[in-house]
């Protein structure tokens, strides 16, 4: 008998296969499905202070030099210890990608791109698309734990936390928002058994089932009475592990995140989980804050592939880690830099081709053309970089495929 | 399912040509049927089968571009009945009255008296807010001090106000049916005794009010409110451009960030002299910056970041300061002008946008795409001219436009009849989170608040409505946005949004019940303790009718279904109660309250 995993492994090898390594001489094909972690980092990162490392455009002499891991240069300083240290450990499992040409300076348009590859923000995003994949029957599928996530039409198997956690409140709402006696709207409550949660939804699935036999048989009409239908079975579903949700409170940090995200994909939950790293990179003012906030954002990155190391996890999962866009090589007049369209991006963790660098970024951060099978930028067939490739290619490298949504050749050198 | 009002629910199909979508992203909302505007409504035969192919207006316009004829698809349209309900749903959040319902399947023709009749009231006021902000994206949540007079305010409840103003002037402008380009051009604010205590404005006024514009500041409506500014902030270094691309955005539904940048390689980047100098002599940077940084420079004499953390004190002083509105002489070195116009403050930038083809065309374009559940690209440009002329010979007043959505076949449109082309056939429209609060709160008279006074006296007073918060509610889990990270509602279902209507429907079940039957105050139970078949049957009956508008049989299908839960719950339990809490909270939650 074949189990569903290695059934879901066989599909997607032949999907990926489809879109990366054919006809060349390198076989750039995820070997197996695996779960998806992306990480945001939202406000632009300043890529010359850590992974694509350009002292003079830092300006800030908190650096101490260029260090090379495996292939990957990195700017190092001993005033921002994790970054290196976050190569030092898990360099040999990542890869670094440049010249990704977003082609946008605003936030919204450059995050819908990053995500979805797209600029509208109504196609699906990389978790999403892997989720869909993978395992559509889970709770879950997609968890937004972060405050970016696009759904598309893949609205029904994703989900929000909430910004503060409020998933807690609607899985447990009796610990979360007490009522009191002086509301106006003050009631004893009433909290289903599970019998009568039963019931209950076998009834609303009745309804339902009368809807599509009228209004709801035909495409979208359908598809409706279909989401309908899920999001019963999948709130039922988180309701039955609210314990794995943490509690309602203040904003959730990016090792809050973390947890949450592994909890999730460890107890088969979700597939792919978004998380936000909202430290404040949008430094138009003072942009040699850039060096601090990298060194929380990759200390953040460090833990997270300490934990999904402990927990067996790496192998099985991806992770990705960007931001919309990257910063002007120039300061302005308020020692900031602004937005700049062209970024760097990153993965680490399972089937990616550690220590490695692809593509490039000349000297004023223009995007340098790459081959996406070898990432070269001086030989085989060159192309630009962009939005749409890089999502297809991570959602390669999960072992998916991006192509009912994303249509551009995924960049697959990172495949290991 | 038995209904006996109107004809049902299939009985007039129309034949429209349906663009594709050639988004291969694909999209929840990509039906694009054409459209025939309100007065055109009853030209649809509602006794016939079908309409012909030339009964639409849209079947004039089914070539494409390259003369291909785009295929046609049969679609279904809703009874009198059911189209009152998506007009009453939509336009207040309500159902309509048991005495409409039953008037609109008298007479059809009564329709438009209806749909101006459900343009009134707190609900329709909330929704006109809501499409607002779908452009202005002015509605987040924060905290801002609170200061002497205001110490005993929650912060969150001064943020909330000070934020609602420009929304607010939307509202005024639409429900006293003033001419739209007010929105733009109007000389009043809008303040309630918070705003007016953060501000200083001493009228003598309580609760929201109109109140004329303090200070020197030119009458712009909406440019000349903090709230706009308060939300779409300035970064010092980019000169206000980000505003000049909201206003861009939202009044003229033109958005600089659809544009691609493709980097010259020949422009030095780390050279921030040459990089100013591209702007204006470099054809790439310049077809952007030609007309962008013009409309920014209107913006000079308000601040980049118009409430911060430094504020030691209310009221606030003047933020319009017109000593510097000739600071772009040292920045972008671009006076102020709207595409290639010569204007000289926001006064006069509102008056060009007022005047602009484009901004009646936009209104068009915004309304139709929210009250259909669209993308603004997906309306096409035949409705948009369609529904602009309406709006023009109204005098620009927004509740004739509106009148024209809500009356068009468009609006009609209950799904595709085969399944040729019902992929791009959107018949159901979803409720957001604060439609459903108004439904239930208008079935049960249960709202879902908290009182953070109650959980800590310290906080000051404000209430929380959790189905419209997103910061402490559920409003984005519930499916709709926050103005910030999350700027469209969903379309359809999920785990987070099916979970928050369970719990809605079971706290508005538990108070409804409660109230209904400990009280006997009836609001929608009226059978008291009586347990009996007969008297279940006729109360679920009368439920149907009121919460989904469906005239069913007490001995019919569907009260079979509704009256074996009951019997299964009460079964179980012993407990009347307990087992009409259930029911109610089953039938609270139920597709066609989430759907309409």
């Amino acid at each position: 008998m074949i189990s569903r995993r290695q059934f879901l492994g066989s599909s997607a090898a032949l999907a990926a296969a489809s879109l990366c390594g054919i006809g060349t001489s390198r076989a750039s094909v995820a070997d197996k499905p695996r779960r998806l972690i992306t990480v945001f980092v939202r406000g632009g990162w300043d890529i010359a202070h850590s992974i694509d490392p350009k002292p003079e455009l830092v300006a800030t002499p908190d650096y101490d030099d260029v260090t090379m891991y495996g292939d990957i240069p990195i700017l190092t300083s001993a005033t921002r210890p994790n970054i290196g240290g976050f190569f030092e450990e898990h360099g040999s499992m990542a890869s670094v990608v440049h010249g990704v040409n977003v082609r946008s300076i605003s936030h919204k348009v450059c995050t819908r791109k990053m995500f979805t590859g797209m600029p509208s923000g109504t196609g699906p995003d990389m978790g999403a698309i892997v989720a869909n994949e993978f395992a559509r029957d889970y709770p879950m599928p997609y968890l937004i734990v972060g405050a970016n996530g696009f759904t598309g039409p893949l609205g029904v198997i994703s989900g929000r936390v909430g910004p503060s956690g409020q998933i807690n409140a609607l899985l447990d709402p009796q610990d979360n928002f007490p009522r009191f006696e002086a509301s106006p709207y003050f009631h004893d409550g009433f909290e289903a058994s599970g019998s009568e949660q039963a019931a209950i939804e076998a009834f609303l699935n009745a309804r339902a089932e009368r809807e599509r036999a009228t209004r709801g048989m035909h495409g979208a009409n359908a598809a409706r009475v279909s989401d309908f239908e899920e999001s019963l079975l999948k709130g039922t579903a988180l309701r039955d592990n609210a314990q794995y949700f943490g509690s309602i409170g203040q904003e959730l940090s990016l090792s809050d995140q973390v947890s949450l995200a592994l909890t999730a994909l460890e107890r088969d939950l979700s597939w792919s989980v978004s998380i936000t790293a909202n430290l404040g990179f949008d430094t138009h003012d003072n942009n040699a804050e850039q060096g601090a906030l990298q060194n929380g954002l990759f200390g953040g990155l460090s833990n997270l592939a300490n934990e999904l190391i402990a927990r067996g996890m790496i192998d099985d999962t991806v992770v990705a880690v960007f931001s919309e866009m990257s910063r002007t090589p120039a300061l302005n007049a308020a020692l900031g830099k602004d937005h700049h369209p062209v970024t760097s991006a990153m993965v680490f963790g399972g089937g990616v081709a550690g220590g490695t660098v692809h593509g490039g970024n000349g000297d004023s951060v223009n995007a340098l053309d790459v081959d996406f099978e070898t990432g070269s930028t001086t030989d085989g067939d060159l192309r630009t970089l962009d939005s749409q490739s890089w999502v297809s290619g991570v959602v390669a490298l999960a072992g998916g495929d991006a192509s009912p949504y994303v249509a551009a050749d995924p960049f697959c050198a990172f495949i290991g | 399912m038995t209904r006996t009002h109107g004809l049902g629910w299939c009985m007039a199909t129309l034949l429209v040509a349906c663009g594709g979508n050639e988004d291969a992203a694909g999209s929840d909302a990509d039906t694009d049927t054409g459209f025939t505007t309100g007065a055109d409504t009853d030209a649809v035969d509602e006794t016939s089968a079908s309409t012909t192919a030339g009964e639409t207006e849209a079947e004039d316009e089914s070539g494409d571009e390259t003369g291909e004829t785009e295929p046609e698809v049969e679609l279904e349209v809703l009874s009198p009945p059911e189209h009152l309900i998506r007009i009453s749903m939509a336009l207040r959040g309500t159902r309509p009255s048991t005495e409409d319902l039953a008037a609109i399947e008298a007479d059809p023709d009564r329709m438009p008296e209806f749909v101006d009749a459900y343009m009134q009231g707190d609900g329709f006021a909330e929704v006109v807010r809501d499409l607002h902000n779908d452009a202005l994206l002015t509605r987040v949540e924060g905290a801002l001090p609170n200061y002497a007079p205001l110490e005993d305010v929650r912060p969150q409840r001064i943020a909330d106000s000070v934020t609602a103003t420009a929304l607010k002037l939307a509202e005024l402008v639409v429900l006293d049916d003033r001419p739209y380009t007010e929105l733009v051009t109007g000389d009043t604010w809008m303040v309630d005794d918070v705003v007016a205590a953060v501000y200083g404005i001493t009228d003598g006024g309580s609760g929201w009010r109109e109140v004329p514009i303090p200070g020197d500041r030119p009458a712009a409506g909406i440019l000349s409110d903090n709230a706009f500014y308060l939300r779409h902030e300035s970064a010092g270094a980019n000169f206000h451009r980000g505003r000049a691309n909201a206003v861009s955005t939202a009044f003229l539904c033109f958005d600089y960030e659809d544009n691609n940048i493709e980097l010259d390689d020949n422009i030095d980047l780390t050279d921030a002299e040459a990089v100013a100098m591209a702007l204006t002599t470099n054809p790439a940077c310049q077809a952007c910056h030609e007309t962008l940084d013009p409309l920014a420079s209107h913006f000079f004499p308000l601040p980049g970041n118009v409430m911060n953390n430094d504020i030691p004190s209310y009221p606030v002083p003047d933020l319009y300061r017109p000593a510097n509105a000739d600071d772009w002489q040292q920045t972008t070195g671009r006076a102020p002008g709207y595409f290639g116009q010569e204007t000289s403050d926001i006064g006069e930038l509102g008056q060009a946008i007022a005047e602009d083809p484009r901004f009646t065309a936009c209104a068009a374009r915004r309304f139709y795409a929210y009250f259909l559940q669209r993308r603004l690209d997906e309306v096409d440009g035949d409705t948009v001219d369609a529904l602009e002329a309406t709006f023009q010979d109204s005098g620009l007043q927004a509740r004739a436009l509106i009148r024209a959505i809500m009356l068009s076949d468009d609006f009609r449109v209950a799904g595709a009849a085969s399944a040729e082309g019902a992929d791009e056939v959107q018949g159901y429209l979803r409720a957001r989170p604060f439609q459903l609060a108004l439904l239930l709160e208008d079935l049960t008279g249960f709202r879902w608040e908290i009182d953070p006074t109650l959980i800590d006296p310290g906080q000051g007073e404000g209430i929380i409505d959790l189905s419209r918060s997103a910061a402490v509610g559920f409003a984005v889990l519930g499916g709709g946005g926050d103005s910030f990270t999350v700027i469209e509602s969903a379309h359809t279902m999920n785990a987070t949004t099916s979970l928050f209507i369970r719990q809605l429907a079971s706290e508005a079940a538990s108070y409804v019940v409660e109230h209904d039957l400990r009280e006997g105050e009836g609001a929608l139970l009226t059978l008291g303790d009586a347990v009996d078949e007969a008297s279940v049957r006729e109360q679920l009956a009368s439920l149907f009718f009121r919460l989904y508008g469906e005239a069913v049989e007490s001995n019919g299908p569907d009260v079979d279904d509704a009256y074996a839960l009951f019997a299964a719950l009460h079964g179980a339990s012993g407990d009347h109660e307990r087992a009409w809490k259930a029911t109610l909270a089953a039938l609270l939650q139920d597709f066609s309250i989430t759907f309409y």
